[in-house]
């Protein structure tokens, strides 16, 4: 089992009040499966997102990553983990505007030693290649539309060999027709064996993956 | 690490005319700093003087002459002559012996080049000279000014002898400063710029200060790069005894001698001298340097604060505008060590380049290296409120604020 997690409770606290985001999580994600999950705002569907991929860590619980108790992992064993094994697509796509495609889709690279510096030119063309915008390669990122701008957070997610992809609302800030061009890369992605988790509202995106999560008041469905 | 450099180097470029606010204000800091530093370390070495001066016997010393009487004086035979028959006078008097003695402290801004390759490699001079030449400080004494300073060194034990008898078969006796103890040893010879020989007797102990007559602003000399040598003085010479009316000390319990050679002075004519006590200029010197560290300490606190604050804000301002940024990385493998570690980098660098004016003006110095521990306080200082700050921030919520 590639992510397993048991009992998961996320606590917010606020001065003297608290909100349970999550109220304890049971789920197992298989290598190479496609998960959607789902459920109305604010059901915590983003916080199990951000607790899946070491952004945030679970107040109670175990997580398990390829069978490693990762809850309790230092901050700087929780970045190694979000750099070797996770890519992150999210909604606003969370690019450095300042900088082009290519010093964007190699900012993974600066923080690992996975791709030699002599191999990494070539990663970056092919996973360009992969998403299908080579040609952007020394573009500023400003100058892309959303659909293309995404594209390039998907070649970053996967330019140091990410194993889970890990995408919260990828197509909510596109056009139907870009969405479903998203959602078509993903797919190829998962053909690959590449694990990917999106979190959406979107019944259509879900339709796409293997299995559908539904979190209402930060259960499970 | 190598990557937050670099991060933190571009950073710098896009937000250069913040970077160079920063380096002026911490700049101008540092250099004020170091100037009370100066200030307090003279204000120590003048303590040490007093703490260890003669204190059987008071030093008087005559003001400092006008130059533009010695030049009349100088120029004019008759009172030229008249001078030097007082001087004769004087300097032979029974009252002197009477009343103490006399040192000479010939003009303090003399300098020596040794003609020596472990001189000109050991950079001593350059060191302890502030200037860019190859050349030492030196000062010419009589015998006795070790012992109104209570200079200890490593001499050799006739070295009182040797001093004043002076040049013997034409080479000229010296005491080092300390420095010169790690290039020579007690009997080395060595030839300066002019062929003359000179051979060492004696290094004087590290602290080794002493104050030039007539000093009132209180800026000890630190002997340590000096060269020392008999003061070589012709009687018969108006301008010698111009310099030595000007350059000397009388150890004495009264005023009297020195009170003498006043009413004399005036009586021929000649220089209108006043007569000053040591202990009123150490006091004085000592009062202009609290001064002094007063009123730098203050403007300098003032601009220490106003840098403080505007480093701070402009750090808390780059930290809102790149926290996004930040987020961005730590989603791609940085954790929270190494964007801290970007944001003090530049901090460092701001550091490194406001300190290097302040490595120009002081060199190799006790002012350098109190400034050199000031600026880690402070670049520390600098860091606290924007490393709390971002300890406090998760990714979520930074690439949240980000897009609001």
């Amino acid at each position: 089992m590639l992510i397993e997690m048991r009992n998961i409770r996320k606590v917010y606290e606020q001065g003297d009040s608290t909100c349970e985001a999550l109220a304890g999580i049971d789920l197992k994600i298989s290598q190479g499966e496609s998960v959607a999950i789902m459920g109305p705002s604010g059901s915590g569907k983003s916080t199990l997102l951000n607790i899946m991929g070491c952004i945030d860590r679970a107040t109670e619980g175990e997580y398990y990553f390829d069978g490693k108790e990762v809850n309790d992992y230092s901050d700087g064993e929780r970045a190694k983990l979000r750099n070797e094994y996770l890519g992150f697509v999210l909604q606003d796509f969370a690019l450095i505007e300042r900088y082009t495609v290519k010093e964007n889709v190699i900012l993974p690279l600066k923080y690992s030693k996975k791709i030699k510096k002599e191999a990494r030119e070539a990663r970056i063309d092919e996973v360009l290649k992969l998403v299908g915008i080579e040609e952007k390669k020394e573009q500023s990122v400003l100058k892309l539309s959303g659909g293309q701008r995404q594209r390039v957070a998907i070649a970053r997610a996967l330019v140091n060999e990410a194993e889970v992809l890990l995408c919260d609302e990828p197509t909510g800030a596109l056009d139907k027709a870009t969405g479903r061009e998203i959602v078509n890369v993903f797919e190829e992605l998962n053909k690959k064996g590449k694990t990917i988790v999106i979190v959406t509202h979107d019944p259509d995106v879900a339709a796409e993956c293997d299995r559908v999560i539904k979190i209402v008041d930060g259960r499970v469905e | 690490m190598i990557n937050n450099f670099l991060f933190a180097i571009d950073d710098i470029f896009s937000n250069y005319k913040k970077f160079i606010a920063g380096f002026l204000q911490i700049m101008v800091t540092f250099i004020f700093f170091a100037i009370v530093a100066s200030k307090v370390k003279s204000l120590f070495m003048i303590s040490y003087i007093e703490k260890n001066m003669v204190i059987d016997n008071e030093v008087y010393t005559f003001m400092n002459c006008i130059p533009a009487d010695i030049g009349t004086v100088i120029n004019d035979e008759e009172k030229r002559d008249k001078l030097i028959n007082l001087w004769k006078e004087v300097s032979s008097d029974d009252m002197l012996a009477s009343y103490g003695a006399k040192i000479y402290v010939a003009d303090n801004e003399s300098k020596i080049t040794i003609n020596d390759a472990r001189y000109a490699q050991s950079g001593i001079a350059k060191k302890n000279s502030l200037t860019a030449d190859n050349r030492s400080l030196k000062l010419e004494v009589t015998a006795n000014f070790f012992d109104i300073f209570s200079l200890k060194g490593n001499f050799v034990p006739e070295y009182k002898e040797v001093f004043s008898t002076g040049e013997d078969d034409g080479v000229t006796p010296v005491i080092l400063g300390y420095s010169f103890a790690k290039i020579y040893e007690i009997g080395d010879s060595f030839k300066d710029e002019k062929d003359d020989e000179y051979r060492i007797i004696g290094f004087l102990n590290k602290d080794s200060y002493y104050l030039y007559p007539s000093s009132l602003s209180g800026e000890p000399v630190d002997l340590g790069g000096y060269v020392i040598i008999p003061a070589k003085l012709d009687a018969d010479e108006a301008t010698d005894v111009c310099r030595l009316i000007d350059g000397i000390y009388v150890i004495s319990n009264t005023p009297d001698y020195c009170d003498y050679v006043q009413r004399r002075m005036a009586e021929e004519e000649l220089f209108t001298l006043d007569v000053r006590s040591f202990t009123y200029e150490l006091e004085s010197g000592i009062e202009y340097l609290k001064d002094g560290i007063k009123v730098n300490g203050f403007l300098g606190g003032i601009v220490c604060a106003f840098a403080f604050m505007g480093l701070v804000g402009n750090l808390v301002q780059y930290i809102s505008d790149y926290k996004r940024e930040f987020a961005i990385n730590m989603l791609c493998g940085s954790d929270k060590a190494g964007i801290i570690t970007r944001i003090y980098v530049q901090v460092l660098l701001l550091v490194i380049f406001g300190i290097i004016p302040t490595v120009i003006l002081y060199g190799k110095s006790v002012e350098l290296m109190c400034t050199v521990v000031f600026a880690i306080i402070f670049s520390l200082g600098i860091m606290a409120y924007p490393l709390i700050l971002i300890r406090r921030f998760t990714i979520e919520e930074m690439l949240k604020r980000g897009t609001e």
